[in-house]
């Protein structure tokens, strides 16, 4: 290759003049004029990320402290609720958002692994909130307790709380929420918000010990691997554990 | 175009106003947009507003630090909600279900206000996503807790925290377009 062509490479055209300027120039060096592409606002990029958790908190707030709505069939409603706004915003973003849903880096050894993690993580966890749970609220209410009594408990847990977060949850916090900080913040910046941000979302401050681990973990995976899928494996196998123990 | 020389080290041309390298034959500084060949006019006028920016940032710091005061002051206040509901709880079974989680959201924002040093736009959208939920809790648990004057104080603790979210996001923006350290 000659030695022009590669100069030219490492340079880049001025958005206003079209004059060829270092890579990673901020300023064209002949007519001055800033080189940022950048068209939407931080701030704007913020408020529509702010709307998504907005939007789940209102929603969680609703079927967990409302009486009226503490039914299996409100619950099958908000949790459809919460996966559509998953859907929307990460869709509303296809372009940017889209690569996360590859998974080129499959292997059957890594997807052991992590769920091998889920376990033991679940294990720890659930006996630990157990211990805490008593210690604390001196009662020990499981998942499985919100179903007692209904013909198809065991499939409607898995369900509520294995499944459909696992799925939904992964693509709204680790799909659209991390993948939209990043154009706000810096990596760790943008893994620390949405880890914090998904973990006080399920309301309960004393299970922020190992709420916020979870999710940095979550987080930290999907940065890795560049892809949820890793992560919705975890997640579901870790509530799923979670949910035979509770059932047993 | 009056040609002015720039500061010139060991060889190396350096920028007037940001001290990047410059290459021979710029017009302008390729790091901050300083008109290396403009007339002395166009020269101060870019320096003037260079100013202006960090005018600005100062101002804008001083925005993030009150938010983060503000940080500090809700870990207090969450700190003293503990000490106050384990003496009036003490001889109920239930009072570490009161203690606890004030004692966790102190630590918190205790937390959250030291680390807001370091990265204060993380610090400030947790922040203020805890203090919103914490209030929710509140609202939900005691819906009788929210009156005139704790509406007030909400009101004020979420316009200075999103102050400082907005201030960390002009910080940003101000240094990145002007390339201040």
């Amino acid at each position: 290759m000659p030695i022009d062509d590669i100069e030219i490479q490492e340079k880049k055209s001025c958005v206003q003049c079209a004059a060829l300027i270092d890579l990673p120039a901020k300023f064209c060096s002949s007519c001055g004029a800033h080189q940022s592409t950048e068209v939407v606002t931080k701030l704007s990029t913020l408020i529509y990320a702010a709307t998504f958790y907005l939007i789940d908190i209102f929603i969680c707030c609703l079927s967990k402290y409302v009486e009226v709505f503490k039914t299996l069939s409100w619950s099958l409603f908000f949790d459809l609720v919460l996966a559509g706004t998953a859907v929307g915003f990460f869709i509303n973003n296809w372009a940017g958002n889209k690569s996360v849903l590859n998974w080129r880096s499959f292997s059957w050894q890594k997807l052991a692994a992590y769920c091998a993690i889920a376990i033991l993580g679940s294990l720890v966890v659930h006996y630990s909130v157990g211990w805490l749970n008593i210690t604390i609220y001196s009662s020990d209410d499981n998942y499985y307790s919100s179903f007692k009594g209904n013909l198809f408990a065991e499939l409607f847990l898995v369900f509520f709380i294995a499944v459909m977060p696992a799925i939904f949850e992964e693509l709204g916090y680790r799909g659209y929420l991390l993948q939209t900080l990043l154009k706000v913040v810096d990596r760790e910046q943008a893994i620390y918000i949405s880890s914090f941000l998904f973990a006080i979302l399920h309301f309960s401050f004393v299970s922020l010990f190992w709420l916020i681990p979870f999710a940095l973990f979550l987080c930290y995976t999907r940065i890795r691997e560049n892809t949820i899928w890793y992560g919705v494996f975890f997640h579901f196998t870790f509530n799923l554990t979670a949910c035979m123990l509770g059932a047993v | 175009m009056e040609e002015v020389p720039s500061t010139k080290t060991s060889g190396l041309t350096l920028c007037d106003a940001c001290f990047a390298h410059i290459n021979e034959g710029d017009f302008y500084c390729n790091s901050c947009g300083y008109p290396i060949k403009g007339s002395k006019f166009e020269q101060n006028s870019f320096l003037a507003k260079r100013n202006d920016a960090e005018i600005d940032l100062i101002a804008f710091k001083k925005k993030i630090k009150k938010a983060g005061n503000t940080l500090f002051y809700l870990s207090i206040f969450f700190i003293f909600c503990a000490i106050i509901g384990f003496f009036s709880n003490k001889d109920q079974p239930e009072v570490l279900a009161v203690v606890v989680p004030f004692i966790v959201l102190g630590v918190l924002f205790l937390v959250l206000g030291d680390y807001s040093k370091t990265k204060p736009l993380a610090c400030m959208i947790c922040g203020l996503c805890l203090f919103i939920i914490a209030q929710l809790l509140d609202f939900v648990y005691d819906p009788g807790s929210i009156n005139w004057g704790s509406g007030v104080i909400i009101f004020i603790v979420l316009g200075s925290l999103g102050k400082g979210i907005k201030s960390a996001i002009d910080i940003e923006r101000i240094k990145k377009e002007h390339n201040i350290a």
